[in-house]
């Protein structure tokens, strides 16, 4: 009967890894869920008060009226004029920052 | 050859058709576990596909979702199968050991010292089956063990993914008063994006690394399983010689499986 193969870089190995990384994982998620409940209520509050501007006072007020909801903002749901201008500086916004990453990050990199 | 009682007789030890008796494949068990997180992930992933696709030009359908498209159920399906083989060939070895024990009570001589010595290698043959049987059952078990954790860091990272993805949408979409405060730690978001991008491709490499050493046992196996048919023919016993010839061709069929997967 041959060995079997060895084991220290095999399945076993790669199991105890995966599970480790899941679980890294699901813990800085949930930090990060902690903290990303608060930063939603600054926002909020910031948009009521007029802080970022009209527009999004506007689409806070509509928010906080049952009239449409943050999700319907961003995937195109709302067709009013300040949820579109929202979705315009998404699309500013994502266009600058897709600037700052990196020329070595972008694209499928092969391993 | 003298037989020393019309009365005496030999009997099986364990009924080794049982554990395949009637011929169906064994059902997978573990391909739902791993689909459902692929239906979840898939959920998680048309709703930020474009935005990451945008951001950083890495594409989570090809580099994260399509290479968990392996049939788990059919691998899992194989890993029972073989186990049931391995349970089935140690019967019948067991039986062969039985029957050589129980030669001398019905016949004596050195026909009967042949037929004792032939029944132990037949019994030493079946037992070396069920060890290589039994590898096979292990490594596509293996197999799929890792490939539900895969799914699980996979899903973990687009989860986390999905919802930096979300936070970042909304401070944009809060205008240039907005993003002022949010420009500060947005970089900082795309960057840890990459970053679990890469992490669920390298549990895909782990995976694919648990692949190759599975399939490089199954052909450790099928080198093995071709000795034994030697030994099969050699005794001059054809049915024992096709029993090997299937095993390696069952050998050959767990080993595509795996590499599908």
């Amino acid at each position: 009967m041959p060995a079997p193969p060895e084991t220290g870089t095999g399945p076993d190995a790669a199991l105890r890894r995966l599970e480790a990384v899941s679980a890294s994982l699901r813990a800085e998620h949930d930090r990060w869920r902690e903290g990303a409940a608060a930063r939603a209520a600054a926002r909020g509050a910031a948009a009521r008060r007029g802080d970022l501007g009209p527009g999004a006072r506007d689409l806070q007020d509509r928010v906080d009226g049952g009239l449409t909801t943050w999700a319907a903002v961003l995937d195109g749901r709302d067709r009013s004029v300040a949820a579109a201008e929202a979705r315009r500086h998404v699309a500013e916004r994502l266009v600058e920052l897709a600037r700052l990453v990196p020329p070595g990050d972008r694209g499928v990199r092969g391993r | 050859m003298v037989a020393v009682s019309s009365a005496a007789g030999v009997h099986e030890v364990r009924d080794a058709g049982a554990v395949v008796r009637g011929g169906t494949r064994p059902p997978g068990t573990e391909g739902a576990f791993v689909d459902g997180l692929r239906d979840d992930c898939g959920l998680l992933i048309g709703g930020v596909l474009e935005v990451v696709r945008r951001l950083t030009g890495r594409d989570l359908l090809t580099e994260l979702l399509e290479p968990l498209a392996g049939d788990m159920d059919a691998v899992s399906s194989m890993r029972a199968g073989w186990a049931e083989l391995a349970s089935a060939t140690g019967a019948v070895g067991e039986n062969y050991r039985a029957l050589a024990e129980q030669v001398p009570g019905v016949m004596q001589g050195l026909s009967a010292d042949a037929a004792a010595r032939l029944a132990g290698r037949l019994a030493v043959a079946h037992d070396e089956q069920r060890e290589a049987a039994t590898l096979v059952a292990e490594q596509l078990g293996h197999v799929v063990s890792v490939s539900k954790a895969t799914a699980e860091v996979v899903c973990a990272a687009l989860q986390f993914l999905d919802g930096l993805v979300q936070e970042l949408l909304l401070d944009a979409a809060a205008g240039p008063l907005g993003w002022t405060k949010a420009a500060a730690t947005s970089p900082r978001m795309v960057v840890r994006m990459i970053r679990l991008i890469d992490q669920g491709r390298d549990a895909i490499a782990d995976l694919l690394r648990a692949v190759e050493l599975a399939v490089a046992a199954l052909r450790r196996v099928e080198a093995l399983l071709d000795t034994l048919t030697a030994l099969a023919a050699a005794v001059e016993t054809g049915a024992h010689a096709e029993a090997g010839q299937d095993m390696a061709g069952v050998a050959e069929a767990g080993f595509f499986g795996a590499r599908a997967a």
